[in-house]
């Protein structure tokens, strides 16, 4: 008897156990607490609150409305990726420019960027066709503000526990060379596994 | 078996338990003490706000204090959400600004994501956002205790 109900409490708990090891996939809110956080790598949470953190510092530092004539024109400069990872500075620098232009106060020139390099290449060629025409277009200025940073990553560990702590930093740089703002941002996770939710 | 022996082990069992009650008599928890002029420079300008609790627990580890309205130099609604952990625990929580357009419609904007902050117990901190535009005067905080699982908890559709 008591062998029957260890057999039928050990089956049980298999079952609840191996229920739990089929995870069916599905969609989460990008923008909500339940999606993956790990320790050696950028999440794409931790890309949402450092824009999250620039933009609200940016907008508010209000230095995107001293310019003759607004909205302000922005260049993208390089981010440097001190990390220790292969990532696209783009997942950061495109929510600050989606941000810029829904706020009106910025708008980003694609044609430009570092090196001579253009964003946008075909955009570059059109503008150069206007040019070359002279036909009637909107007055082309150089940028008023040039957008750079830098990702940096320091990883600490003491005995089973490990803390990695990302550190982006921007700067906005005028016509002068001048960074007229500057903003950083610290992500800190620590544990021992990654987890969901966070 | 000795007459004095329960008396020897009850003795042993009042002691232990009044070392661990002395060691808990220490209640602070790491709790944050505040320093702040008596009486601040800073004119505050408080709103009204309309609170929709479902975890109460949360709400008295992230106590609203204030609601405060401002704007940027440029123009732009600022909002602060003074909130403080009433509790004597730290308690981690996230929090996301949603912002709203003159008709009522949710306003697309990068700022609108989760953020995760943790608040010692006692402490008092400002949650801030700027509105995406001029034109945005409306916004809404969802304050969410931490949703983190080591394992992930799948309800089966």
């Amino acid at each position: 008897m008591n062998r029957t109900i260890l057999a039928t409490a050990l089956g049980a708990a298999a079952a609840v156990a191996l229920s739990g090891c089929t995870r069916p996939a599905q969609y989460v809110d990008p923008k909500g607490g339940r999606v993956m956080v790990t320790l050696d790598q950028i999440n794409i949470q931790d890309w949402s609150m450092a824009a999250e953190s620039a933009i609200t510092d940016l907008l508010g530092a209000g230095v995107l409305d001293k310019v003759p004539t607004p909205p302000a024109v922005m260049v993208v400069s390089r981010v440097v990726n001190s990390t220790s990872q292969q990532i696209d500075s783009d997942l950061l620098t495109k929510k600050i420019r989606v941000a810029l232009n829904k706020s009106g106060k910025a708008l980003t020139m694609t044609t430009r960027g570092p090196g001579g390099s253009a964003e946008d290449e075909l955009a570059k060629e059109i503008a150069q066709e206007w040019k070359d025409l002279g036909l009637t277009q909107p007055a082309q200025r150089p940028p008023d503000f040039s957008l750079s940073g830098k990702i940096i990553e320091t990883y600490t560990r003491a005995g089973n526990y490990r803390q990695a702590a990302y550190t982006f930093q921007l700067s906005l740089t005028d016509n002068r060379g001048i960074a007229v703002w500057e903003g950083e941002k610290e992500v800190v996770k620590q544990g021992r596994r990654p987890s969901v939710g966070f | 078996m000795k007459i004095g022996t329960p008396l020897r082990w009850v003795t042993a069992g009042l002691l232990t338990l009044a070392a661990t009650l002395g060691t808990g008599c220490n209640t602070t928890h790491h709790q944050v003490n505040t320093v702040e002029p008596a009486n601040p420079t800073y004119v505050r300008r408080n709103i009204d706000d309309k609170r929709i609790i479902r975890d109460s627990s949360t709400a008295k580890s992230v106590n609203v204090l204030n609601v405060i309205e401002g704007n940027t130099p440029d123009g732009l609604l600022r909002i602060g959400v003074e909130v403080q952990n009433s509790r004597s625990k730290s308690f981690r929580f996230n929090y996301r600004f949603d912002w709203f357009d003159g008709q009522g419609f949710p306003v697309n904007t990068p700022t609108s994501t989760m953020v995760s902050q943790q608040l010692e117990g006692g402490q008092i901190l400002v949650l801030t956002s700027v509105a995406p535009n001029a034109n945005v005067k409306d916004f809404r905080l969802s304050i969410q205790e931490s949703t983190r699982e080591q394992f992930p908890v799948l309800r089966k559709n």
